[in-house]
Order: structure tokens, then C-alpha cells, then sequence
């Protein structure tokens, strides 16, 4: 057994700990990242949630301004950020429904380990006279 | 250094040309070949650890979300709620009903029910539960008991359904209910669904919690009304 043998057998067997060593590494990301995706979900469905209890004329871009982050998503997510916009087909020129509406875009933004932004977004539409609670619509998660 | 393999069988002296190694390279390739099947099997173990984490993990959240989900759809169709703590009832509610009985939630925000007594795993800790009360007076209880959150659906004395959603271990559950949290503009009541639980199962005490919070409002779906109104 020459000392070229035993180094090459030394950094083969080296290069397979390290490789192993980052599935763990990569395994502990994908945990976390799962977990964080799933309180952004749970942030997002909660807001859309709330704007759903409202009555309908009270859905406004000001009332969904309002409402700010929880604890558990600040605890989990640092430096999360909460966007909420409601749109009033009756103010929107462009839209092609008669039936009034108003759509509700709910997203979650946070900058993950690596750098690349991540986000969970939820939207919902509100429509008016089902009930004084009104009813969320059909749910589009991306 | 090469050493030339000799042989003496008798009186006879045989050289071959196979290589030779002494018993120090010898054991030396033998310690060096365990400590390598060593680390191997160290690093198959470890990644055999991390395949079951990564498996229970799924399951977890896939748990949590049907428990959500579920949590969501059951206080849509819910009229009235309530949280009983053991023998006392925390809901809201009037104070006048028996413990068997949901009540309607009141509207008042300023009545806030919250079980605030987490729920260890532990036998000794007060049960509770959660229990909704649809229109057609079929009542659903959400209990912790066994590390789970079971659902029971009855109709009367009957149980139509039963479910299980397994918890991580040591979770703690609790539920609230409100009118409004943070505007108060609500115009219905709102439960929640709180749940916490270690982010890891080794060294639990060293490692934070995860805290999860499912909101729901009741009276979104009003569709056995509708049905109601189509048959008529």
C-alpha cells in the first residue's frame, strides 16, 4: 500500500463525509424552510381570514392597512413583512365582472438563508349581501 | 519498501514473488479499515435518523394543516361555541347552561375566552376541550388527550365521526374565542387555535418553541341555509 493509495483512499472517503455532511445540512435547511412556509401560510389564511369576518363595506384598503403581523410570525420569521391590498371592482375600471366585488391579496415576504426572497401569497374574494359576516370566496393559494 | 515472500516447507526453500507485510501493516490496515466502516456506519445511522426526522416532520405538518383545515371548515358552519377547562365551562357563554350545552357566542367583544392553561401531555393536567355547535344542533368537541387533538362529531347521544391528528410531543393546545383582535370592526366571533410545540425532540428544555395560531370566523359558510332556501 503506497502513500498515493492511502491518500487517495483518505479523500475519497473524506469527500463522502462531506457530501453526507451537507444532506444533513441541506436536510435542517428543508426543515426549517418547511416550517417557516407553513406559519406564512397560516399568517396569510389567518389575515384573509379576519377581512373575512368584516362586513363588506368595511373591507378597505385603510382597514387592511391595519392589521399588523402576529407575534407568531414575527417569532418565526424575523424580518417578515405583511402586504395587504384590497381591490373594489367598483373603483377598478379595468375589471370585467359586473357582480361587485373585492379582492383581497394577502402576502407574506421573508429573506431566506441564502438570500433569495421567499413569499406565500393568499387571495380572496369578498362579496356583498350573503350575510353580516360576510363570505370569503374561493381561495387561490400560490 | 518491497519484501520478497520466502517459503521453507521441509528441507525445501521456496521464493516467490508475492509481496509481503509485516504484522504492524497489518494491524495498522485493520485499524484504519474499522475506523472507516466505523464513520460509515456512524454516517448511514445518521442519515437513517434524518430520513425517519424528515418523515415525521411531513407527517407533522401535513397533521397541521388538516387540523386547520378542519378547525376552519367546522367553525364556519358553527353557530356558537364553547371551552370547557375540566369541570368549568370558558366559553362564551352565558354562565346559566349546563356544561353538556354549547351556547351561542355572544357578540360583545369584550368577552374573550381563552383556556389559558396549556395542556401537557401528562394525565394530571385538567382536560379540555372545545366544542362548536352547528344550526342543525349537531355538536362537534375538539379534545387533547394522549398527545392528539380528537375530533368528535355527534348528533345527540350518536357519534357520527371520530379523527385523530397526532401532535409533536410535548405539544401544548389551546383555544380562544373573540369577537374581535384587532380593530374590533368583527362583526361576527372569531375561535382560534393555538398550538406549541419544541423545534426539536432532543434537549426540548434548550430549544425554543414553535408557536402556531389558526384563526377562524364563524358564519362564512351558510350553505345548508341555501340548501334550505332551494328546497323550499
Amino acid at each position: 500500500m503506497t502513500v498515493l493509495e492511502v491518500t487517495v483512499a483518505l479523500t475519497l472517503l473524506g469527500l463522502g463525509m462531506v457530501l453526507t455532511a451537507q444532506v444533513f445540512t441541506q436536510c435542517a435547511r428543508q426543515h426549517l424552510a418547511s416550517e417557516q412556509a407553513l406559519v406564512a401560510q397560516w399568517e396569510a389564511a389567518n389575515v384573509l381570514e379576519h377581512l373575512a369576518g368584516l362586513r363588506y363595506e368595511e373591507v378597505t384598503s385603510e382597514a387592511a392597512q391595519a392589521i399588523q403581523p402576529s407575534p407568531q410570525l414575527h417569532a418565526a420569521l424575523h424580518d417578515a413583512t405583511l402586504h395587504i391590498s384590497v381591490v373594489d371592482s367598483a373603483k377598478n375600471e379595468s375589471s370585467d365582472t359586473t357582480a361587485p366585488h373585492k379582492r383581497i391579496h394577502v402576502e407574506v415576504n421573508w429573506p431566506a438563508e441564502e438570500g433569495s426572497p421567499h413569499s406565500v401569497s393568499l387571495t380572496g374574494w369578498k362579496l356583498p349581501g350573503f350575510s353580516d359576516s360576510g363570505n370569503a370566496a374561493p381561495e387561490v393559494a400560490r | 519498501m518491497i519484501r520478497i515472500c520466502r517459503m521453507t516447507v521441509g528441507k525445501q526453500r521456496y521464493a516467490t514473488n508475492r509481496r509481503a507485510v509485516s504484522l504492524i501493516e497489518m494491524l495498522v490496515v485493520i485499524t484504519l479499515v474499522s475506523g472507516a466502516m466505523a464513520a460509515m456506519g456512524m454516517l448511514l445511522h445518521g442519515v437513517w435518523r434524518v430520513q425517519h426526522a424528515m418523515d415525521e416532520h411531513r407527517i407533522t405538518l401535513d397533521t397541521l394543516q388538516r387540523l386547520s383545515t378542519q378547525f376552519r371548515t367546522d367553525v364556519h358552519l358553527a353557530s356558537s361555541a364553547a371551552i370547557r377547562i375540566g369541570e368549568q365551562s370558558a366559553g362564551v357563554n352565558s354562565a346559566s347552561q349546563s356544561d353538556e350545552t354549547a351556547e351561542p357566542a355572544s357578540r360583545n367583544p369584550d368577552e374573550v375566552a381563552d383556556s389559558s392553561t396549556s395542556s401537557p401531555p401528562n394525565s394530571s393536567s385538567p382536560r379540555q376541550s372545545f366544542t362548536l355547535t352547528l344550526p342543525d344542533h349537531k355538536q362537534i368537541d375538539y379534545q387533547v388527550s394522549g398527545g392528539s387533538v380528537k375530533r368528535t362529531l355527534r348528533d345527540g347521544d350518536n357519534i357520527v365521526a371520530r379523527e385523530d391528528y397526532l401532535l409533536p410531543s410535548d405539544a401544548v393546545v389551546k383555544w380562544e374565542i373573540t369577537s374581535s383582535d384587532f380593530n374590533r370592526q368583527q362583526s361576527g366571533w372569531q375561535a382560534s387555535l393555538l398550538i406549541s410545540y419544541p423545534r426539536t425532540n432532543r434537549l426540548q428544555e434548550f430549544s425554543g418553541r414553535r408557536e402556531l395560531r389558526v384563526d377562524a370566523t364563524a358564519g362564512l359558510q351558510k350553505s345548508e341555509f341555501r340548501l334550505i332556501e332551494n328546497k323550499l
